[in-house]
């Protein structure tokens, strides 16, 4: 019996990009750092208050366009966020690598209504069962940060420590740990795919050294 | 034959530690350099360049440390002048490398499996920051 049993994969910043991500891009496609810097600020804190359900879909639209002095309509924004949400393909071949004696989990910080309008929800589909699903916004809790940590596992009717959480947000990722939830920090593809070998999850490709790197002169 | 390239990258507000080796792979590959070395210097002092395992707990680990060693609410003689208030992050940056050098062997970077490029910065809020990659060989 593997120590961990339970993965448990955010939406958002692992499958596909994070909502703050896709809603700067959404706002202006092609933005630059000003627009970043400028915007995320704004947005971010935004983004958590839809992440837990304290605001609707469409109210989140409207304060970021208003926040951003942004020139579209609500709907436009809405639209053009959920176009942009595309799933990455490359994270998708790493999860279905894992064997089936592991429960897959998927944490949705896309409202059910977005959720539910992703062009990709087949692909999704494929790997997570409806049943295994969690949405964010309906685990009835009011900050992200401890509270994340302790409710995912148990609506996936699991121990803190039978879970292991793939989160692309570097820092609620390390919040995770520092309150005793394993996570991987998701970076890239093969990252992950390395990741998981290190846990004995998948099998491994590449060697400890750098397969490729010189002739080797081995001292005995 | 030596390629230049400057990443932008934007580590976040606070004590952050962002992967850039899938950036700096994409760039030694375009260079089509077979053998040589890679420079990559991070261009600010209040953060640092390493190669490290870019692992949540290590992460959390080094966080902590550096807390300990220059704490982000301690009096530091750098705020007198008023300008700015990020003494304990040139004193965390003074720690640790703005450069590193990596061997370049049939086209890829000779990394070890654990070993991840890794900027840390500690710049209370967020801005861009930039890293300079230098590729030399053939």
């Amino acid at each position: 019996m593997p120590p961990f049993n339970t993965l448990l994969f955010w939406l958002g910043g692992v499958l596909t990009e994070s909502i703050a991500e896709l809603t700067i891009g959404a706002l202006k496609p092609g933005f630059g750092p000003n627009e970043r810097l400028q915007w995320k600020p704004a947005i971010d804190p935004l983004a958590v208050d839809l992440i837990l359900g304290l605001i609707e879909p469409g109210d989140y639209c409207k304060s970021v366009i208003w926040a951003c002095s942004g020139k579209i309509a609500r709907e436009e924004l809405e639209a053009r966020i959920l176009v942009r949400a595309r799933v990455r393909t490359d994270v998708l071949s790493v999860i279905r690598r894992i064997p089936a004696g592991y429960e897959k989990w998927l944490i949705s910080d896309f409202p059910p209504p977005w959720f539910a309008e992703l062009s990709d929800r087949a692909l999704i589909a494929e790997i997570f069962s409806p049943d295994r699903m969690v949405y964010t916004s309906q685990l009835g809790i009011k900050r992200l940060n401890p509270d994340i940590y302790s409710s995912v596992p148990a609506a996936a009717k699991h121990k803190m420590n039978e879970c292991i959480m793939v989160d692309g947000g570097s820092r609620r990722a390390v919040e995770g740990i520092k309150r005793g939830l394993v996570s991987i920090i998701y970076v890239y593809p093969a990252q992950l795919a390395h990741e998981l070998a290190l846990q004995k999850i998948i099998a491994g490709e590449v060697e400890v050294m750098h397969p490729s790197s010189s002739e080797r002169v081995i001292l005995l | 034959m030596v390629v230049s390239q400057t990443l932008e990258v934007y580590p976040g507000a606070g004590f952050a530690v962002q992967n850039i080796t899938h950036l700096v792979n994409a760039f030694v590959a375009s260079t089509k350099v077979q053998q040589g070395q890679l420079i990559a210097f991070y261009k600010h002092t209040t953060g640092s360049i390493i190669i490290g395992e870019h692992e949540g707990g290590i992460v959390a680990d080094l966080e902590e440390t550096l807390e300990n060693l220059a704490p982000t609410d301690g009096a530091y003689h750098h705020h007198l002048r008023e300008v700015d208030f990020n003494g304990f992050a040139h004193i965390r940056a003074a720690l640790m490398p703005t450069s590193i050098v990596i061997p370049i062997y049939d086209g890829e970077l000779v990394l070890g499996t654990h070993q991840e490029i890794l900027v840390v910065d500690s710049q209370p809020e967020e801005i861009a920051r930039y890293v300079f990659l230098q590729v030399t060989g053939e």
